[in-house]
């Protein structure tokens, strides 16, 4: 039998395909635009108004205002990972306000450990439903949606629901307490990602379910905890909130669905799940609380702000997505 | 076991072999008078097969002939109706793919069961993560730099060449997918490898280091049950064939002993005589 075992040794590109590890402009592009567009955003902004803008406590202000956001959406990337979508993250922080808020009348301020606790639950309740129940996430946290809010203006009949004391959070410090929340959080979060088998198994799931089943991977175990993660993140961030304002307002988190997923996917994590991080999402978040501040400087209205935040979503969206991976959209 | 060792260690193997007649090696895997039923379909009828180490014995057939059947039987995905498997001498039963993993039975389906966002030394170990301390299961700490490390080894050693080790296997070519999900299946100390048409849908230099990378199967000392419909692949590869049809073995002879006309002949059931 003639066969030449060399042909190894000559590596595996001699069917003419170039290989160059693995980035393709897309990749590099899904990225960085976060880090991009925010030093485009802060260039931009400090040009146009350097005496406002360009101040330590505007950028407090910044941090501030991001820090809800970058909480939830730290819980939104997991989803996200896993190629899922958690529709309920902003009536669950209502829900959660609400009742930590009552909770406070009864126990005072260790109401506001409550609230990650409240939140877990109603995570649980959407991870049961979805893993077990076999309907797409995105029917059952819209459903969550729903519920969740309805609840706030049952328990709450429509009106706010008052904390008996000034905030944890009230005063907006220097840096802002709750963005060493979102620090501490951030590099908890990147550590399971990365570090922890669970981590890899987040992102396996989202890159091929199917074989990550096959590979006899803890798919359902996985796919509860994400989404147990969101709802806790989602209601401590309801409790960050019931904090900084006062009170648990029925109204409080409204869209707060769309400004999360926002965060995550402007930081760079792919829509279809197996592809992002921690780090962009914090990024991501900070573009889009920069973006808010520097057009309220600028007095455009907060009206037009809601257009620029959906067309800065699809805008990223559309510089960023894998077309060569993703072949048919739905 | 390195896979420094396990080349040491088939090599052993392979000189035992050629000391005595191939034939008289005790196999490792013995299978006799399986059966399998699907409905009124006869799947797979009293067939009887013998696996050695350090031979590639190719299992060819007409699409429907049993040859899926009769490896899924032996990889623990059907429990067949009748027959009897025996592993290294001792009868077993093969009730799911993690029973027939933990024989050392390992197969790379056509799917190759690669996640494809994840890079190679992350597919080598998926599921199977080497970490740190006490932790376990979801909880466990990963050592990334022994993963890559001994992706890097198990690679080198099967002489398997990749762009990089932190490249998603989504960017490989088939070839290289292929080589992957076999390196995996020796990374985990396979004495057996089913190899689901490996070489389908390859371009002919991929073919080729597939098939090369067959045969250093077989030269480290593990069975290699080899399916095919390239009758090329099978000169090139195999060192015996066995030929399902119609679900029952229609005729097994030594590659060497035969050539093409006789197999597509066999394959056509049209028996050793007509050739």
């Amino acid at each position: 039998m003639a066969f030449d075992i060399k042909i190894l040794g000559k590596g595996l590109d001699s069917n003419g395909q170039k290989l160059d590890g693995g980035f393709k402009p897309s990749d590099i592009v899904g990225k960085y635009i976060a880090y991009a567009a925010l030093v485009v955003l802060i260039v931009f902004f400090g040009a146009m108004s350097p005496s406002i803008f360009l101040t330590v406590g505007n950028f407090e202000t910044i941090l501030q205002n991001s820090a809800v956001q970058c909480v939830v959406a730290i819980g939104m990337t997991f989803v996200i990972l896993i190629g899922s979508i958690d529709l309920s993250v902003g009536s669950t922080m209502a829900l959660v306000g609400t009742l930590s808020a009552l909770a406070s009348t009864q126990i005072g301020g260790a109401a506001f450990f409550l609230a990650p606790v409240i939140g877990l639950l109603i995570g649980l309740v959407n991870a049961v439903v979805f893993v077990y129940g076999r309907i797409p996430s995105f029917v059952v946290t819209l459903g969550m949606l729903s519920v969740a809010r309805g609840l706030v203006l049952v328990i709450g009949k429509g009106w706010p629901v008052p904390i008996p004391f000034s905030g944890l959070f009230a005063d907006v410090g220097i840096p802002p307490a709750p963005f060493f929340i979102v620090i501490a959080l951030a590099l908890v979060a990147s550590f399971a990602l990365t570090k922890m088998a669970f981590g890899r198994y987040v992102f396996a799931i989202g890159g091929d379910e199917d074989k990550s089943r096959e590979l006899g991977l803890p798919v359902d175990q996985v796919k509860v905890i994400v989404f147990a993660i969101s709802g806790m993140l989602a209601g401590l961030g309801g409790g960050i909130l019931t904090s900084e304002i006062g009170s648990g307002s029925p109204t409080m988190g409204t869209g707060f669905e769309l400004t999360a997923i926002s965060a995550v996917v402007i930081g760079g994590t792919s829509l279809t799940g197996g592809r992002g991080s921690i780090l962009g999402t914090i990024v991501g978040s900070l573009v889009m609380s920069t973006l808010a501040n520097g057009l309220i400087i600028l007095g455009v209205s907060t009206d037009v702000q809601i257009v620029l935040t959906g067309m800065v979503l699809v805008g990223a969206v559309l510089l960023s997505i894998q077309r060569g991976k993703i072949r048919i959209m739905k | 076991m390195s896979v420094a060792d396990r080349q040491a260690d088939g090599a052993k193997m392979a000189s035992t072999i050629q000391n005595s007649d191939p034939a008289e090696a005790p196999p490792f895997l013995r299978i006799r008078g399986l059966c399998k039923q699907f409905g009124s379909i006869q799947a797979l009828r009293n067939v009887d097969l013998d696996v050695r180490r350090g031979e590639v014995l190719g299992l060819l057939g007409d699409n429907g002939a049993g040859k899926s059947t009769l490896i899924k039987s032996i990889s623990g995905v059907y429990a067949p109706d009748a027959g009897t498997i025996e592993c290294e001498g001792k009868p077993v039963v093969i009730a799911s793919p993690t029973a027939a993993r933990s024989l050392g039975i390992e197969t790379v389906f056509q799917d190759l069961a690669l996640i494809p966002n994840l890079d190679a030394a992350s597919n080598l170990f998926i599921g199977r993560e080497l970490g740190w301390g006490p932790f376990k299961g979801l909880f466990l700490l990963m050592r990334h730099r022994a993963m890559e490390e001994d992706a890097r080894k198990t690679l080198e050693q099967l002489d398997i060449h990749i762009p990089s080790l932190r490249a998603e296997v989504d960017e490989f070519s088939g070839g290289q997918r292929q080589a992957i999900a076999v390196a995996r299946a020796i990374r985990w100390k396979a004495k057996m490898v089913i190899l689901d048409e490996p070489t389908a849908a390859l371009s002919v230099p991929e073919q080729r280091k597939v098939l090369a990378l067959t045969r250093q199967l077989a030269s480290q000392g593990v069975a290699v049950i080899f399916i095919t419909h390239n009758i090329l692949d099978v000169v090139a590869v195999t060192d015996r064939v066995a030929i399902l049809h119609r679900g029952q073995k229609a005729a097994e002879v030594l590659t060497k002993d035969s050539n093409e006309h006789e197999i597509v002949s066999l394959i056509m059931g049209k028996g050793k005589a007509a050739a």
